[in-house]
C-alpha cells in the first residue's frame, strides 16, 4: 500500500475524457470499500483527508472504452460523509499477446 | 459454480441492494448480458446482502462485486479452490487461495499490481475450466461401501 498522496491523474487524450466525465456523472460503482468491506488503503486516506474507515469506497467507472488498443476504465477513491473524490488513476489494460507458435 | 444472469438494471434490485454509496441506485445499468452464464470467483455476504465476483461484459483484469439477486444459479457446486473465511465482524467470504493467504490480494488486484493479475489470469483459466464431473453423492457412497465391504 502505498504512503503519501497520489496525484489525480490527467486524461491523455478525448476518450479518457469522456470517459471520466461519464463515470463523475454517475456511471460508476464501487469496486470495493464500506463497513463489510474495509480497503486496504483505508489508514493512508483517513490519515490524508480525514473521515471514517468505513465510508472509503474504491470505485470505477461502469463503462470500459478501448482506446489506443488497451481496455480503459477509471478509478478513484471516495468518501460520501466528507464529500471527497481522490486519486483518480486511468487503467489501461492491453491484451496479452499471443503465443508466437500459434 | 455458475451463475446465469436475470436482470441488469437497478429496478430489479431488492431495496436492500440499493445503496447510493456503492453506486446501486434504481437506474443504474451493469455490463451484463441477461441471460449469459458467469462463472463465480468469489462470494462475500453480510447482513443478508450476497455478493457475486464475477467478470461482467466490460471485464479487463479483476472479478467485480455484482449483487447476488442479479442471477440465478445455474451450476451450484463450489469451487475446490475457494477457501471460507468468516470475519469477526460477521462478514462471510468463499475465496480462492491466494485471496485468503493475502489480506490486500484485492486492492492489488484492482490496483492492476502485475503480480496480481498474473495471479488472477491463471485462477481464472483453472476456474473456468474446472473439472465437475464427480461422481454424484450417492455413487460415491455405494463406491466406498462396495470398498469397505471387500
Amino acid at each position: 500500500m502505498s504512503q503519501g498522496a497520489i496525484p489525480d491523474e490527467s486524461p491523455r487524450n478525448l476518450p479518457e475524457q469522456l470517459l471520466l466525465q461519464d463515470a463523475k456523472a454517475g456511471n460508476c460503482i464501487s469496486i470495493q470499500g464500506g463497513p463489510d468491506d474495509i480497503l486496504g488503503d483505508v489508514s493512508r486516506l483517513v490519515a490524508l483527508y480525514g473521515g471514517n474507515p468505513e465510508d472509503w469506497y474504491k470505485i470505477t467507472s461502469i463503462q470500459a472504452f478501448v482506446i489506443n488498443g488497451a481496455f480503459v476504465q477509471v478509478h478513484w477513491f471516495e468518501n460520501k460523509q466528507i464529500l471527497q473524490q481522490l486519486e483518480l488513476k486511468f487503467k489501461r489494460q492491453y491484451p496479452k499477446t499471443a503465443p508466437k507458435n500459434l | 459454480m455458475r451463475v446465469r444472469c436475470i436482470a441488469n438494471t437497478g429496478e430489479h434490485l431488492p431495496e436492500n441492494y440499493i445503496d447510493p454509496a456503492r453506486g446501486y441506485t434504481k437506474k443504474i445499468e451493469l455490463p451484463l448480458t441477461v441471460g449469459k452464464e458467469y462463472v463465480v470467483y468469489a462470494i462475500r455476504s453480510w447482513q443478508g446482502i450476497v455478493w457475486y465476483y464475477v467478470c461482467n461484459d466490460n471485464y479487463s483484469y479483476y472479478p467485480i462485486q455484482t449483487p447476488a439477486p442479479l442471477f440465478e444459479v445455474v451450476d451450484n457446486r463450489v469451487s475446490k479452490y475457494w477457501r471460507f473465511m468468516l470475519n469477526p465482524n460477521g462478514v462471510l467470504r468463499f475465496v480462492f487461495e491466494q485471496w485468503f493467504n493475502d489480506p490486500y490480494f484485492y486492492d492489488k488486484l484492482t490496483d492492476q499490481e502485475e503480480a496480481e493479475v498474473e495471479i488472477f489470469d491463471r485462477v481464472k483459466e483453472l476456474m473456468d475450466a474446472e473439472d465437475f464431473d464427480l461422481p454424484s453423492l450417492d455413487v460415491a457412497v455405494e463406491k466406498l461401501q462396495e470398498t469397505v465391504s471387500v
